[in-house]
């Protein structure tokens, strides 16, 4: 079970970016788009081998080239206030096919993750990934931060678009994140590290999509961009975020008259009541809104059962 | 309390043997098939156990035959030139499975290791099988001088599909410097739910050839003709069967109506 260093060098103030796939791959678009948007060069890799099953074979001439597992890499990209290790997980390590890391190799990765973390002594650790909320995506997501050590929600509070979970009416603070993203968290705790997950949210109704949700991604981004005083252009990242809009305009008109006539009113009535801002859950109760919200969610829901960030 | 990957059972002699391994839990049949084969005549002695524990999720038993049974995870003798390995695929920790099994290979000075399975064509049961090996690196592909084995296979996983786990095991083989070979024999597709003699047959010939095995082809032999018997029977009375034959025959490819066609056909024959 390894961690391979690609190379020892000296970092300015560094701190660590870290995502996993998730729900609508918030998170891991979010720092894709980092790497891919600034000079970043490989840094290191996690073996996979202890944590993946191999994913493919390519064979030639009768001789087994190559075998190849989902990737753990980090990256280093270079800032003007700080250096940026990121890391990039292709995949979570699970168990008994579930969908979400969890038990002793989603333990044993976050350990290595911290170890890099370690090694090129970052003052911080950021995660990244979803929190579904009762939202329509035709509004702005806003971007929940959880840490890991109280020291840190005053500075939480003073960035835009960001809130906290005693923030959100009815849950007191309380809640859950589930796979690595979450986890990380508790062992950069363990081992005394400052560490906090920044979620994009994502409408209640598209949880169980299988594309991506580009306009949460962006939103964290933002946020990261001031959190890490990043210059970054998000142009590119804001067109796609539009271009999913309209698509999910579109698929979402063409389920509702997909719905027999009676039915349509009161799924068109049930979204309406989430463009409202801020919604809360009380001016969801109404039968209406909370049959449109499964029968839509039903609707795009292809994939597994399985949750990562569900902290609402 | 630290649990062993292993328990050797007792010591045995080899004399720089090969390494065949029959994963019991093969899709077509054709490994546990093999592993009965050959050790009906000739009882090959267990000295090696792998502890199912790490390696199997194990919240219960499974029933096999009426039978409750654990994992099967064990080694064997067969002879002084062949260990046989009979193992179901693990359920995780699959690279410290196979890295535990070479660590068992090098105590018995294994120089090779052999794994087989089916590779499904299109094509006709009257069309004569053949073999295709797939080697773990150049220098096994050298070393292994198998005329019978077709040498020029391009393959990469298909979307959607993971390799196999014989294919994972050449691959820990080759980093271990261990030549590996997978022999795959080719198997009409329309054959695949009810097994192959003749696939089997060739597979067993090479076993036989390459390690001295000493077996006795009759029974396989009688597969052969039985099924072949029912086959010519289902041509006769069933024209549109015949036609579908004549084109695998003749290299032409079915539609999908008439694969699922045939395979209910074939599978309802040898079901009654």
């Amino acid at each position: 079970m390894g961690l391979k260093v690609f190379r020892r060098i000296k970092l300015n103030n560094p701190v660590m970016v870290a995502s996993w796939p998730g729900i609508g791959n918030i998170g891991l678009i979010a720092i894709e788009y980092l790497r891919q948007n600034t000079a970043c060069e490989p840094l290191g890799e996690i073996e996979p081998w202890d944590f993946f099953y191999p994913g493919r074979i390519v064979v030639k001439s009768s001789v087994l080239e190559e075998l190849q597992f989902p990737a753990s890499r980090f990256y280093l990209c270079r800032g003007k206030a700080k250096d940026i290790i990121l890391f990039i997980g292709d995949e979570q390590p699970h168990e008994k096919m579930a969908r979400y890391a969890k038990g002793g190799k989603a333990y044993d990765m976050a350990q290595l993750v911290i170890d890099m973390a370690e090694k090129f002594n970052c003052s911080r650790i950021y995660t990244s990934g979803a929190a579904v909320a009762l939202l329509h995506h035709s509004r702005k997501p806003r971007v929940l931060v959880v840490p890991n050590t109280h020291s840190l929600i005053d500075e939480i509070r003073s960035y835009h678009n960001t809130t906290l979970l005693s923030d959100i009416q009815g849950k007191d603070g309380q809640g859950a994140i589930s796979g690595l993203n979450g986890l990380l968290l508790g062992v950069a705790r363990e081992r005394g590290f400052d560490a906090l997950c920044v979620m994009g949210e994502i409408p209640v109704y598209l949880q169980g999509m299988l594309f991506p949700y580009p306009k949460a991604s962006l939103a964290v981004l933002e946020v990261l961009s001031e959190m890490l005083s990043l210059d970054i252009n998000l142009k590119k990242l804001a067109v796609w975020s539009k271009k999913v809009e309209q698509k999910l305009d579109q698929l979402l008109e063409d389920f509702n008259q997909s719905l027999p006539i009676q039915l349509q009113e009161g799924v068109k009535e049930g979204l309406d009541k989430l463009r409202i801002t801020p919604a809360t859950p009380e001016q969801l109760t109404a039968d209406d809104a909370r049959k449109a919200i499964e029968e839509i969610e039903k609707f795009f829901k292809t994939g597994g059962a399985g949750d990562e960030e569900k902290p609402l | 309390m630290k649990k062993s990957l292993y328990k050797m059972l007792n010591e045995p002699v080899f004399d720089n043997p090969y390494m065949l391994v029959l994963w019991s839990g093969d899709a077509y049949g054709l490994e546990p098939q093999v592993l009965k084969y050959i050790t009906s005549s000739h009882p090959a002695e267990e000295f090696c156990r792998i502890n199912p524990s790490i390696f199997f999720t194990l919240d219960g038993v499974h029933v096999k035959d009426n039978i409750a049974v654990m994992p099967t995870c064990s080694l064997y003798r067969y002879s002084d030139r062949l260990v046989l390995l009979s193992a179901d695929s693990p359920n995780h920790d699959w690279y410290r499975f196979l890295t535990t099994v070479l660590e068992i290979a090098e105590l018995c000075r294994v120089k090779e290791i052999v794994t087989i399975g089916t590779m499904l064509t299109i094509s006709a049961h009257t069309t004569p099988r053949a073999l295709f090996g797939i080697f773990s690196s150049e220098k096994a592909r050298k070393e292994i001088d198998e005329p019978s084995l077709g040498r020029e296979v391009d393959y990469y996983t298909p979307q959607g599909h993971h390799p196999s786990l014989s294919s994972y095991l050449l691959w820990v083989s080759g980093k271990k410097n261990i030549n590996a070979v997978n022999i795959w024999v080719s198997e009409p597709f329309y054959l695949s739910g009810i097994g192959d003699p003749k696939a089997r047959k060739l597979i067993l010939e090479y076993l036989d050839r390459r390690f001295s095995l000493g077996l006795d082809y009759h029974r396989v032999n009688e597969e052969i003709r039985v099924q072949s018997e029912k086959l010519g029977k289902l041509r006769l009375r069933t024209p549109t069967v015949d036609e579908y034959f004549m084109k695998l025959e003749t290299g032409l490819p079915l539609n999908d109506e008439e694969t699922l066609r045939l395979v209910r056909e074939v599978e309802e024959l040898f079901s009654s």
